[in-house]
């Protein structure tokens, strides 16, 4: 079910009613955050929930078995990674291998049937934080839990179940322990980031949906032909694809604060970044700490010369980029990014325009226009729209302002106040005594009740969130 | 306990829920049943009709149940229309799930516009949005439609009318009606209007598919061999529009027809001139029972 659905918030009120006396005893409280997690997933589809149980039980399982057999910790380890991996190639990936084996083969005459399965939503999710429960335990970082109950109610707590935070075992397992009272600060805290996440995906990047949707079209092709039109298609994009995936790791991270526990920040303000490599730091931070930790550092990390470095970041990127999708269009954008993170660390360009007067600026300027047009590959449908758009982006002589015109003001609108709320944060208003202020702290909850309107009377027409697909 | 910061934001957000929803003008030239629940009480037939009509727009705006009702006297008709609809497995199932099993005399009329035969109706419409709906969501609609409908978002319609009480001297005129027709005029009329959005939507590629015709077709087969009637025809548009399928959607009539008939079905043939569209794709109202009359007779007389 969807957060931004009624039957969601009906099944939040049902849950969190029974979460009051469930958590007091570990039993009850495990069995019921997994038996509401089940519900939540299988309500999709309630054959995905078998996926969970066996990527689940996969590395629970091999953890314990690590404890007990520590002289076969790394077969264990490679059995279970290759196990869960396989699980999420099979539903992932098996028609994008088929019909890449067949493109390189067909001149020999070889043609596979290709099987393109339906992909369950989330699977991407919970299949690293299984892998990273039991690496960490092969690594020595983490005791293997012996409750398969506390296991389960870490994998699958139904807040980050199907679109993260990628949650880290060493986190949440000792957090799931513990019971103590919320406190109202605790609770408004949670509060305040259930009715941002809402208000960034439902009113913000719902109302700029519908617009990137007819720019990107189903047909593959560009139907507008003006530089302007396109720059405004890829922002709008770049802003959705933000504010949906923020919205949502919002939204969970409120919910788990409701139930008393912490998730890591998933997103912070990444379009106010000076550099490619700050950029990373601030973009879908659980993934790119996850791809840190275990592809870029086990691969050498920077330990290994300055030629392995670019090597194992590229390798990290293109991985990430596949990650995101069973399309090269996805690789592609991964391989940009890495282009970008490789020749700035080559030039050193943010730290020589931090050195002079309006430099920062300059790399704002230098950073964001390069993260959008990488979000062409991401959301355009084939490498053909990708560069048709991309040509237009930087062709000065389709400079017609007409089809902007045509566009009508609502994704303008909803464009600039996420552009004003982020400038907030660029301007570093967050940090200044205003923003701390007891007149600012007093208006907080009028504040957040128009937010909270705006989601009821002026919620956009769009539907799933965009990183469901992944 | 009003000191707690996060009962004083429900508090808050109540009253400017309150606000709003009592604040939401009314939309000139909307009249009858409210539009989500008129979808959704459509949603909701099962087994009550004898006779019912399915396509997209040109179907729940051209077909008037109450003007057929002459010429077919003491049958329950239906107009099962749906926005932007195609002809997928499910809509199809839906059609005849409406139509009552122990009626003595059952018909299906299928309004087949070159759009509902395309791939792009059967991935995006009016059916699967209101199906798609969560049943929290229908629960609520269908059961406390004014509760539910005072807290729906306001249409971009609406908010203009917020700032701008005489936004404009255009007017749609709909009225929704509880027998699934919606009466339709523009004032002043635009009858190029439609013409542009088939046009590029044709350009980028959606054509009539194969596929979905093939389907139509096995339904009809399989309706008229368990004793259902089963008419089809092609919805009147403007001369300009229909030029404009035959050239660039793929639609091509008389092998629709002729398929038809194959498949044990009745098609039925107007003259389109008789009828006048206010945006080159719709009827108005007065057209759409005249249409209606013609359409009922043909099938009395058959």
């Amino acid at each position: 079910m969807l957060f931004n659905s009624l039957i969601f918030i009906a099944f939040a009120i049902a849950f969190y009613v029974v979460w009051r006396f469930a958590r007091a005893h570990p039993a009850a409280r495990w069995g019921w955050l997994i038996a509401a997690s089940f519900f939540f997933y299988g309500w999709y589809d309630w054959r995905y929930v078998f996926l969970l149980i066996i990527t689940g039980s996969n590395a629970f399982f091999a953890a314990l078995a690590m404890e007990k057999r520590p002289e076969s910790r790394k077969t264990l380890l490679t059995i279970s990674i290759i196990g869960n991996l396989a699980l999420l190639c099979v539903f992932k990936y098996l028609g994008f291998l088929t019909m890449n084996l067949n493109a390189l083969l067909g001149p020999a005459g070889v043609h596979l049937r290709v099987i393109k399965l339906a992909l369950p939503i989330g699977i991407s999710f919970y299949t690293f934080q299984s892998m990273s429960y039991v690496i960490d335990v092969y690594r020595g970082e983490l005791k293997p839990t012996r409750s398969i109950l506390h296991y389960f109610a870490f994998v699958s707590m139904f807040p980050h179940l199907i679109a993260g935070p990628i949650v880290r075992p060493a986190d949440i397992l000792p957090q799931l322990t513990l019971v103590r009272p919320i406190t109202p600060e605790e609770r408004f805290d949670g509060l305040r980031l259930i009715v941002m996440g809402y208000f960034k995906k439902v009113v913000l990047a719902d109302n700029m949906g519908p617009f990137v949707d007819r720019a990107f079209g189903v047909g593959g092709g560009v139907g507008f032909t003006s530089m302007p039109f396109w720059w405004l298609a890829a922002t709008l994009f770049a802003f959705q694809i933000y504010f949906d995936f923020s919205g949502y790791s919002d939204i969970a991270r409120g919910l788990a604060r409701w139930m008393g526990y912490d998730f890591c920040l998933n997103f912070n303000h990444p379009y106010i970044s000076l550099s490619f490599r700050e950029f990373w730091t601030r973009w879908h931070i659980s993934l790119s700490t996850w791809f840190r930790d275990y592809v870029y550092i086990p691969l050498g990390g920077s330990r290994r010369g300055e030629f392995r470095r670019h090597v194992n970041l590229w390798i990290t990127m293109l991985v990430s980029g596949l990650w995101h999708g069973a399309a090269w269009t996805y690789v592609a954008w991964g391989g940009l990014h890495a282009a970008f993170l490789s020749i700035e660390r080559v030039t050193r360009l943010p730290d020589r325009l931090g050195r002079i007067p309006g430099g920062k600026l300059l790399s704002s300027l230098i950073v964001v226009p390069l993260v959008i047009v990488a979000w062409v590959f991401f959301r355009a449908n084939s490498f053909g729209q990708a560069f048709a758009i991309i040509r237009l982006m930087f062709n000065p002589a389709a400079r017609s302002l007409a089809p902007i015109f045509q566009v009508g003001i609502k994704p303008l609108l909803y464009l600039g106040i996420a552009g004003l709320m982020e400038l907030y944060f660029y301007v570093r208003l967050d940090k200044s005594r205003f923003a701390s202020s007891r007149l600012i702290a007093a208006f907080e909850p009028v504040l957040l009740a128009i937010m909270i309107a705006a989601c009821i009377f002026f919620r956009g027409s769009g539907n799933a969130f965009i990183y469901f697909q992944f | 306990m009003l000191k707690d910061k996060t009962i004083q934001t429900f508090a808050i957000a109540a009253v400017l829920a309150a606000a709003l929803g009592a604040a939401r003008p009314k939309q000139p030239g909307i009249t009858g049943m409210p539009e989500p629940l008129f979808w959704m009480n459509k949603m909701h037939w099962k087994h009550e009709f004898d006779v019912v009509v399915a396509g997209d727009s040109r179907v729940y705006r051209d077909v008037a149940p109450h003007a057929m009702s002459r010429s077919l006297p003491g049958l329950r008709i239906a107009n099962y229309g749906f926005s932007g609809n195609g002809f997928t497995p499910e809509y199809l199932d839906s059609v005849e799930q409406t139509l009552d099993p122990a009626a003595k005399r059952k018909i299906i009329i299928l309004g087949l516009t070159a759009h509902s035969l395309t791939g792009k109706a059967s991935q995006k419409n009016g059916f699967l949005e209101n199906s798609g709906m969560d049943p929290v969501a229908k629960t609520a609609l269908f059961h406390l439609p004014k509760p539910f409908l005072f807290l729906s978002p306001y249409s971009t319609e609406e908010i203009k009318l917020l700032f701008s009480k005489n936004a404009t001297p255009f007017v749609y005129y709909n009225d929704f009606r509880a027998d699934g027709w919606v009466k339709s005029s523009k004032s002043p009329e635009k009858p190029e209007e439609a013409i542009a959005l088939y046009k590029t939507m044709f350009a980028q590629g959606n054509s009539v598919s194969e596929n979905i015709t093939s389907r139509v077709m096995e339904h009809i087969k399989k309706w008229t061999a368990s004793g259902i009637t089963v008419y089809a025809l092609r919805m009147p548009a403007s001369a300009e529009m229909m030029k404009l399928e035959n050239e660039m959607s793929g639609y091509r009539e008389k092998d629709i027809a002729a398929r038809v008939r194959k498949a044990g079905g009745v098609w039925l043939t107007f003259d389109y001139s008789k009828y006048h569209s206010y945006d080159g794709s719709h009827l108005v109202d007065t057209a759409a029972v005249k249409f209606s009359r013609d359409l009922s007779l043909k099938i009395s007389n058959k």
